[in-house]
This record gives structure tokens, sequence and C-alpha cells, in this order.
């Protein structure tokens, strides 16, 4: 048994690169309808709009102050508070928070609607109907979980700033325009960024869509793809983020 | 001589250490109705998702009008599962795309029509279950009868040499199944196809079956008409017929 689990875990990274493989082979053959990927994208959205909302504005709020608080203690003036922040948010935490918070609501969602299908053999019922499941199923769902990376990043990080930007005017009178600055951030943040909301947008779904298809054993199994979903999908955020991270800084 | 078109030569399949089929040996007959009975968990329905390519086995081979079809690939299976057809044993139909949708599929991804005349042929055979005025319901709104009806619907929509019916009674009503059995009558005598049908409905059996196939344990224990299972004197089939809780029958 514990052999058995530890092959497993060997063989799960060739499953994925595998899986990724025929998800990109069917989103190119034959690309999804626009209305499909609207709605895919809706979904997602709908689902993490408000988990993400409240989780990146208490971001913002506590560092903000706890961060301001410590620099109190060793810099004369806080103007530079709000541009580090910005720099810290689009390199950083923006992406990885987003994605921790997409992986749960979005990445147990496909790993959900995917095991359930397997478990009524709907996934079968496809194959007997000529239809691909990965074009039918994982292709739409990867492509708006990746649009979706960015645009959610994008919107967490606003809303962080601008949690930030309110506590450090409210309570440490830093002016606004203090505040929003980029005079820390350079194109490389933006483009580390950039890199980290792609690889996470390609790893959650593809990680939820595997444990999706494992499923078996009815509702139960169900259960626990979704639990391995959730456990495989933050694990591969925090793991990318640091090899992505490592990997720019030794450039 | 009636040219065979399923064959199964020593197929054994296991799950797990468990061996489900343990060298079946089987020739399904053209133009026959062929009842596959036995107790639940027995592989019945592992048995008929072999014929269809969604199951390997772990040994022996399959044969489709005397190809050998063990090691087809997924586009190999292709063409066949539009001349023989799968009804699965839950009603399999999409739970995102209405009745009609789904009757629409196969004839879309198979049989290459429009969307706009898949719709219309789809309503046809809608018709012929008696659901053409439920076409645009999704599947969580009709009962287990209807979506039942609809996934015969779906699978005959192909116009298959061979049906293969998976428990297409369990959980109607006394004339829903009445119902079912005049369409599989219908099929065999007037459309002339080949039926194949996984039952534990001992009346219906009896009232259009041509030939019966009874596994026990992982093999075929008893092979022959009606007549020859109901006469049959062997401990376990007398005990499956009559169904008493105890006897010879192992669980
Ligand atoms: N894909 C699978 N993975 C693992 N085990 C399976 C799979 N399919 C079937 N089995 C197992 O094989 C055995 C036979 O299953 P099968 O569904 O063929 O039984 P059945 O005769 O159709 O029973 P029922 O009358 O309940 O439908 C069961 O123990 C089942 O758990
Ligand atoms: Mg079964």
């Amino acid at each position: 048994m514990v052999s058995g689990g530890i092959s497993q875990a060997r063989l799960l990274p060739l499953r994925l690169l595998g899986l990724l493989g025929e998800t990109m082979r069917a989103m190119i053959k034959r690309p999804p309808s626009l209305a499909r990927l609207l709605d895919q994208m809706h979904n997602i959205g709908n689902r993490s709009l408000v988990f993400i909302s409240v989780t990146l504005g208490f971001l913002g709020l506590i560092s903000v102050y706890q961060g301001s608080i410590q620099a109190q203690k060793v810099l004369p003036d806080l103007s530079m508070v709000g541009a580090t922040f910005i720099n810290v948010m689009i390199s950083e935490f923006g992406p990885t928070i987003t994605a921790l918070m997409i992986a749960t609501r979005v990445g147990s969602g496909i790993a959900a609607e995917l095991g359930a299908m397997v478990v009524t053999e709907q996934v079968e019922a496809l194959k007997m109907t000529n239809t691909d499941p990965i074009e039918f199923v994982v292709v739409p769902r990867f492509i708006a979980t990746v649009i979706m990376m960015f645009v959610m990043t994008v919107y967490g990080v606003l809303v962080a700033v601008l949690a930030g930007m309110v506590i450090a005017d409210l309570r440490f009178q830093v002016n606004p325009s203090t505040f929003l600055s980029l005079g820390m951030t350079g194109w490389s943040d933006l483009c580390v960024g950039l890199i980290k909301c792609f690889a996470y947008g390609v790893a959650i779904p593809i990680i939820a869509a595997d444990a999706g298809f494992h499923a078996s054993g009815g509702s139960e199994g169900v259960g626990q793809a979704t639990t391995r979903a959730v456990v495989n999908t933050l694990f591969a955020v925090i793991i990318l983020d640091f090899i992505i991270a490592g990997g720019w800084y030794l450039l | 001589m009636v040219p065979a078109v399923i064959e199964y030569r020593e197929i054994s399949k296991s799950f797990g250490g468990i061996r489900v089929l343990d060298g079946i040996d089987l020739t399904i007959n053209d133009g026959e109705v062929t009842y596959i009975i036995g107790t639940s968990g027995v592989g019945k329905s592992v048995l008929v998702k072999h014929a269809v390519g969604l199951l390997k086995p772990d040994s022996g081979r399959i044969l489709i009008d005397g190809d050998d079809v063990t090691d087809y690939s997924e586009a190999q299976w292709r063409p066949v599962r539009t001349r023989y057809v799968l009804v699965f044993q839950h009603s399999t139909l999409f739970d995102s795309m209405t009745l009609r949708e789904n009757v629409a599929l196969p004839l879309r991804k198979h049989g290459g029509l429009s969307r706009h005349e898949s719709y219309r042929k789809a309503r046809d055979f809608l018709e012929m279950v008696q659901m053409a005025d439920k076409g645009d319901k999704m599947p969580a709104d009709v009962g287990p009868p209807e979506r039942k009806r609809v996934s015969i619907a779906r699978a005959l929509t192909l116009a298959p040499e061979c049906a293969i019916l998976d428990e297409p009674t369990t959980g109607l009503d006394i004339i829903a199944s009445a119902n079912v059995d005049r369409m599989i009558d219908h099929l065999a005598r007037v459309l002339n196809k080949t039926v194949i049908v996984v039952s534990h409905d001992l009346r219906s059996i009896f009232g259009v079956a041509d030939r019966i196939i009874f596994l026990y344990k992982g093999r075929v224990r008893l092979d022959g008409p009606p007549e020859a299972f109901r006469s049959s004197d062997d401990p376990v089939v007398k005990q499956f017929i009559r169904g008493e809780p105890t006897g010879p029958m192992e669980m």
C-alpha cells in the first residue's frame, strides 16, 4: 500500500504533463465556442469574486498596517510604504494569494464536476457519443481559468492596494498620491507577476481535472477527488511560486 | 449458420486484485436477443463495456464481426461505436444539456450533422420514446424512467446494428418496464437488430429473450434458451430463479 502510494506520487507529474499535452492538442484542434468560454469565465468569476475581495482586501489592510508600524521604528517617514507594498503585491502576493483562492474555489469545483461525471459514467457516455471528454470538459475550463487568473489577479491587486491606501491615509496620514507609487516597481516585477499568473492558471485546472478523472466509487469518491484537488493545487501554487521566484532571482 | 457479432475469448479482468471476469468464452449471435443475468456485482456491466472498448481485458481477445478489436485505439473504436451502442445502467445524460441536445449530440459528433439538422432529427427520436414535448427540459427536471427513455433514444439515433442495454428496466414501474420490453421486441423482430440486455427482471427475460447467459463467479454458468434456463437442475440457477435468500449460491 505504501509503495503504491509512492509510485502514484511519482507518476503524478508525468500524468499531469500528459493531460496538459492532450488538453493543448484538443484546444488547437477544436477551440471551444466563445459562448461556452464566456460561460465558464463567468462561472469562475462568480465563484471567486467575493472570496478574493475579502481576502485581498484584508491582506492589504493588515500588511500595510503592520508594515507601517514596523517601518515607523526604523524609518524617518512612511513615504515609501505604498511603493514597497505595491511592488510586493504585483510580484508576489497578488498572483499567489489570488491563485490560492482560485485553487480552493475553482479547482475544487472542476474536480467535483468531473468526478461526478466519472462516477455516473457520463465520461464513458461521452466517448460513446464520439465526444472527447478532454475537449468537451477540460478545454473550456482550462482556457477560462488561465484568462480569469489574470483578470482576478488584477482585480485582487487593485482591491488590496485600495484597502492599503485607505488604512495608510486614515491611520498613518500617508497621502494617497504618495501611497500610489510605482516607483519601486520595475518591468521585471511585472514580468514575474505575469509569469506566476500564467503558471498558476495552467496548473490549477490541469491538476483539478486529473483529480476528477481519477475519482472512483460513488459520491464518496467525488469527495475524495475534491479534497485531493485542493491539496494538490495549493501545493502546486506554493512550489511554482518558489520555482519562479528562485529562477528569476538566479537569472 | 448465423454469423457471430461479438466474440469473447477467454476474457479475464481484475480490479484492484479482485478477479471479476475469469475466462469468459462467449459468442453473441447476430439478430438474437441475448439476456445477460447474474447477481449484483458479478460483472455484467464490466462484460458489456468490453464490447464497446470502454474497458480492456487483462487477458483474452475480443472479436467484433470477426475483427480482433482487443488492442484498438480510441480512434479505431469510433466507427465501431456507431454500430454497437451501449445504453448505460444509470441514465448517463449530460447534466449540462437539455434532453434534445443530449439526443442530438451523437448525430452531430458521429453523424456530422449541423446543429439545426441534428435538432430536427432528435425530435423524431424523442417522439419515438414519447418525450417530444419535453425536449427543452434538463435531465434533472424529469424522472428516472424518462431519463432512461431519453438515453435509449440517444443510443438509437445512429441506427446501430447492435444495441446493448444495461439494466433498462431496473427502477422502472411495471408499466414503464413493459414499454421497454416492447421496444426491445420491436428492435429485434421488426428492425432486425441484435440486442443484448443486462437484466435482473425475470418476467421480461422469459417474455423476450432468445438466449440467456447466466454469469456466476466470473464465468458463464449457463448458456441457453429460456426453457433450458427454467428447467435447469443446477442448484445455483434454481436458487437465482426462485430468488431464495439461502442456498448454494455464494455472494
Ligand atoms: N471501473 C471500475 N473500477 C474498479 N472496480 C470496478 C470498475 N467497474 C466495476 N468494478 C467492480 O467490478 C465488479 C463488477 O461490477 P459490475 O458493475 O460489472 O457488476 P454488475 O454485475 O453490473 O452488478 P449490478 O447488477 O449491481 O449492476 C464490482 O465489484 C465493481 O465494484
Ligand atoms: Mg451493472
